[in-house]
């Protein structure tokens, strides 16, 4: 059994909403990524019981790997709730300032959140100090351009964000929106995890785990085939956004689907970028390959999600 | 992100079924079925321990 820190407790989620990590220290309680937004009031109830849990403290500061909806979706509900001072990548911090609701891939994507503040701003190579333990900033480029994951050398442990899951790592969003360097940059972020002593992985989605080699060699097998085949990307990326709007809406009515797969930008940039076929078509595909990989199942007139499998 | 596919290790996967929303008579999330406690606890259970919480779900049910 995996046997981390006592003042590190992962509140493990599922897939709509990121994991979030609490880090209760001598000076301060930390927590990194809020999860998503209609998952707030869970959220806040998760971490109102770690605190509790750790002897009644509060919420001091927030810290964000980056800045996608699933992991920030709690923020501003948590900066209401208990004044945390809260952090964001460097890269990041001019999308949220500006509330980019097409880059932060939120309405372009049909995904939500809630503005927030943002009190301060982390770089690569940061020292910062949670639970107690050193950590170190450590660029994570790939599935996000200007992500952060964080390392303690002493400890061994990687909080990892999106960068590495146990089987794989988050979709390659900029690569498919032409930032050419992504597929490399990938290879460099998990270079760089390969190059640190880690015992365990604290990944932004899945239970914590210490079979990291293994991680590894699935992580670069999986960019790999996306590297030998741009279109497999797609086919990712498109199965991956609407499992997404499944697992928020709980059900899409498959009648609804050809508009829902032509009015959703990311979807229908997808479509046309790689595949151009009519929304009527894609749609279609869509559900067939979301039954072939068991992500979705037809159920009265309606698409559903099948988490487990 | 995707949906869980069988845990790759030994692991005895989450029940989490991205509803996330506590109901506030039962205690329990009406997704999962389990308590705050448990789902809070849950990095920190043994096998042994996740399987004895997956076993208590079904009779939470509430029956139609």
């Amino acid at each position: 059994m995996l046997k981390l820190p006592a003042s590190i407790r992962v509140l493990e989620r599922g897939w709509l909403s990121s994991n979030n990590v609490v880090l209760t220290g001598p000076e301060d309680t930390v927590l990194v990524d809020s999860g998503y937004l209609t998952h707030a009031t869970q959220t806040l109830a998760l971490v109102e019981h770690a605190l509790a849990d750790r002897g009644g403290r509060t919420l001091d500061r927030l810290v964000n790997t980056h800045c996608h909806s699933d992991h920030m979706g709690g923020n501003a509900a948590l900066q209401r709730r208990y004044g945390c001072h809260t952090s964001v990548p460097a890269g990041e911090a001019p999308l949220i300032e500006r509330w980019d609701e097409d880059a932060l891939l939120l309405s372009y994507a049909d995904q939500r959140a809630e503005r927030f503040r943002v009190d301060a701003t982390l770089a690569a190579g940061d020292r910062l100090r949670m639970g107690g333990i050193d950590w170190v900033a450590i660029a994570a480029p790939g599935h996000d351009t200007h992500a952060l994951m964080f390392h303690s050398p002493e400890e061994r442990i990687l909080i990892s964000g999106d960068a590495l899951w146990e089987d794989g790592f988050g979709v390659l969003f900029p690569q498919l929106f032409g930032r050419e360097a992504t597929f490399a940059e990938t290879r460099r972020t998990l270079d760089s995890i390969a190059a640190l002593d880690v015992r365990c992985v604290i990944p932004g989605h899945g239970a914590p785990f210490e079979e990291v080699d293994a991680a590894l060699e699935r992580a670069y097998s999986r960019l790999h085939a996306f590297e030998e085949d741009p279109a497999r990307l797609a086919r990712h990326a498109a199965r991956v956004m609407l499992t997404f709007a499944l697992l928020e809406k709980q059900r899409l009515p498959l009648a609804s689907l050809t508009d829902y797969v032509a009015q959703t930008r990311v979807l229908r940039d997808i479509n046309q970028r790689f595949f151009a076929m009519t929304p009527q078509h894609f749609a279609e595909w869509i559900v067939h390959e979301l039954e072939r990989v068991r992500a979705a199942k037809r159920e009265d007139g309606d698409l559903v999600p099948l988490v487990t499998a | 992100m995707k949906p869980a596919a069988a845990a790759l290790d030994d692991g005895v996967p989450s029940p989490c079924i991205d509803v996330c929303k506590m109901n506030g008579d039962t205690g329990y999330c009406e997704g999962c079925l389990r308590t705050i406690g448990e789902i809070a606890g849950w990095s920190t259970y043994s096998d042994c321990q996740k399987r004895a919480v997956l076993e208590r779900l079904p009779a939470r049910q509430t029956p139609c």
